[in-house]
């Protein structure tokens, strides 16, 4: 078993080069096609013009760096990935930290948390469009029998509310998952190390600082990077309750991709955008995979 | 101090209770709704109502083509995963038990297949789909799902088949077995957790897609769910009875997955786990 001889292990090319051509037929390929996109001239409407489909450099890149709506998109993303990735690790913390308690009915409370992660995502974006809607959105309808508000909101296609009203959505859908990471690196924490330190007048807090975050800190990285690289890649949420609107406020880099590409048929600026979204997301998978080997390690 | 811990107890239990309380409720409404006339439903003294009708579950299911929607999900999901599972469950066991030139980097290739912006193969897909005369359909449907779903199964696969004790393979071969017998009395069943959990989640994906669909099915007959669901929201009016009663039937192979496979699919997929 400890040679690479090929007479010894044919058996195993056999069983390992379907899986790679057809991921290499669906993947690889129109991947490295999608990147060549971006350095020609592919607007589909002017799909007779001479110059279609000439190799242009990166004269699709410069003009999406010009084009206000892109930068928007940018700042959007940022904001968009740093709130959801922000508040979902802690949140997911304190939620694994109080789940992994000694608590009566602790099995009901970890099942009924992790209901969101198992809601599709058109599901939990419809739903929240229609608890946030302004005339039947039981939203506005409690906030106005409580008196807090005197006229139902359109929470989605309010300049001001927008953005966090798809956040909301993003966090409820996605915060389980990191919480299942996060309780799976908890219980692996040796209790003996909470007792001595109990022993030695550690509280609550400090035992918290000092023992569980070194131990599940490459965990945390992990489940922050997928979360990053998931968020930057939530097309569903965002396009199901705004389609990027009201007046780009909410458009990401991905949704931005779409639109100059399936609205505006300009295939060359929309590939030059996913050029660039696709090295944000290679970076952080390269991150990901030294974490997963230091964690193996 | 012991005054101190039981506050504390209580807040916990607080908070718990508030998380599942905020994770359900959402759905919780969504029943309801679908069980209101549309009265109701704008009936602000109705937010639980006070008598139900099926109603809309008749016109969602006889009126509306969402049995259709309903057949061609359950058609491209299943399709998608059973080809991607066979394909990974061959390739995580060449990858674990041969020795395979530039397994590692191989590897590290499907990890970033799987990373993708999915968005990236959306503009290749549109024009390979329309040379390919495949556009409006859901063979080629199959084909665009198995791009996110492949890497995930075999990436999957493969950790999982690392994990598993091979010394009990080698300990049925010594005992006389055959390679293939060792495989299937002694791996597979030790592998079906994985198998199972994996192949759910690659079913939920395919399930839940909806990006592609909109972009490449137009006619009605070959609607996927996500489509249809979407279909109830109108430019000036949603019905959102129907909407609900929509969501609630598309969840129910989601809810017989989930209770049927909860254990499998932590335990199963923790190793390799990515956002869906």
């Amino acid at each position: 078993m400890k040679s690479y001889s090929l007479r010894r292990n044919w058996k195993g090319y056999v069983l390992v080069v379907p899986a790679c051509v057809a991921i290499f037929c669906v993947s690889i390929y129109p991947m490295l096609y999608g990147i060549s996109l971006a350095f020609q001239n592919y607007t589909l409407t002017k799909a007779n013009a001479e110059d279609f489909r000439a190799f242009i450099g990166l004269n699709n890149f410069w003009s999406i760096l010009k084009q206000s709506e892109y930068i928007q998109a940018c700042q959007n993303t940022l904001f968009w990935t740093v709130t959801n990735v922000a508040v979902q690790v802690a949140l997911a913390v304190l939620i694994a930290l109080a789940l992994n308690q000694n608590l009566r009915g602790r099995g009901f409370f970890r099942t009924t948390a992790l209901i969101p992660w198992a809601v599709p995502s058109v599901i939990a974006a419809l739903t929240f469009r229609f608890l946030y809607d302004s005339n039947v959105g039981v939203l506005n309808v409690l906030l106005q029998k409580l008196g807090i508000l005197e006229k139902g909101i359109s929470w989605l296609g309010n300049l001001e509310t927008a953005r966090w009203a798809v956040v909301v959505e993003s966090i409820w859908k996605g915060t389980p998952f990191v919480m299942i990471f996060v309780l799976a690196a908890l219980q692996s924490v040796p209790h003996e190390l909470y007792e001595s330190a109990k022993a030695d007048g550690a509280g609550p807090v400090r035992c918290f600082f000092a023992i569980t975050l070194p131990m599940i800190k490459e965990t945390l990285g992990i489940a922050t990077i997928l979360t990053t690289i998931g968020t930057i890649n939530n097309f569903n949420a965002v396009w199901l309750m705004t389609q990027g609107g009201p007046l780009g406020s909410t458009e990401i880099m991905f949704t931005y991709a779409y639109r100059r590409a399936f609205s505006a048929h300009n295939f060359g600026e929309a590939a030059a955008v996913c050029v660039i979204m696709f090295i944000i997301i290679a970076l952080c998978t390269f991150v990901y995979t030294r974490l997963i080997e230091e964690e193996e390690a | 101090m012991s005054r101190k811990k039981g506050l504390l107890t209580v807040l916990i239990y607080l908070f718990v209770s508030l998380v599942s309380l905020s994770a359900v409720i959402p759905l919780i409404y969504v029943v309801l709704t679908s069980l209101k006339t549309a009265g109701q439903i704008f009936d602000v003294d109705q937010i639980i109502p006070t008598s139900i009708t099926l109603e809309n579950y008749v016109t969602v299911l006889y009126k509306a083509k969402f049995m259709v929607y309903f057949r061609n999900s359950l058609m491209v999901a299943v399709c998608t995963t059973l080809v991607c599972m066979i394909l990974s469950v061959c390739a995580g066991y060449g990858m674990t038990r041969y020795r395979i030139r530039g397994s590692r980097k191989l590897k590290l290739g499907i990890l970033y297949t799987r990373m993708f912006p999915s968005v990236l193969l959306a503009l290749p897909y549109y024009v390979i789909m329309r040379n390919l005369d495949l556009g409006d359909s859901l063979l080629g449907l199959i084909l665009i799902y198995c791009s996110f779903t492949l890497p995930f199964t075999i990436w999957n696969m493969q950790t999982f088949f690392q994990q598993l004790p091979w010394d009990l393979e080698d300990a049925a071969r010594i005992d006389g077995a055959s390679r293939t017998t060792a495989l299937f009395r002694v791996i597979l069943p030790m592998a079906r957790p994985g198998i199972v959990a994996t192949g759910l989640f690659s079913f939920m994906t395919c399930w839940d897609e909806y990006m592609y669909a909109n972009l490449f099915i137009s006619s009605t007959s070959k609607k996927t769910i996500s489509l249809g669901i979407q279909s109830f929201i109108g430019e000036y009016s949603t019905d959102w009875g129907c909407l609900m009663a929509a969501t609630v039937i598309a969840l129910i192979p989601i809810i017989l997955f989930f209770v049927f496979a909860q254990k499998n699919l932590v335990g199963g997929l923790s190793a390799g786990a990515v956002k869906g």
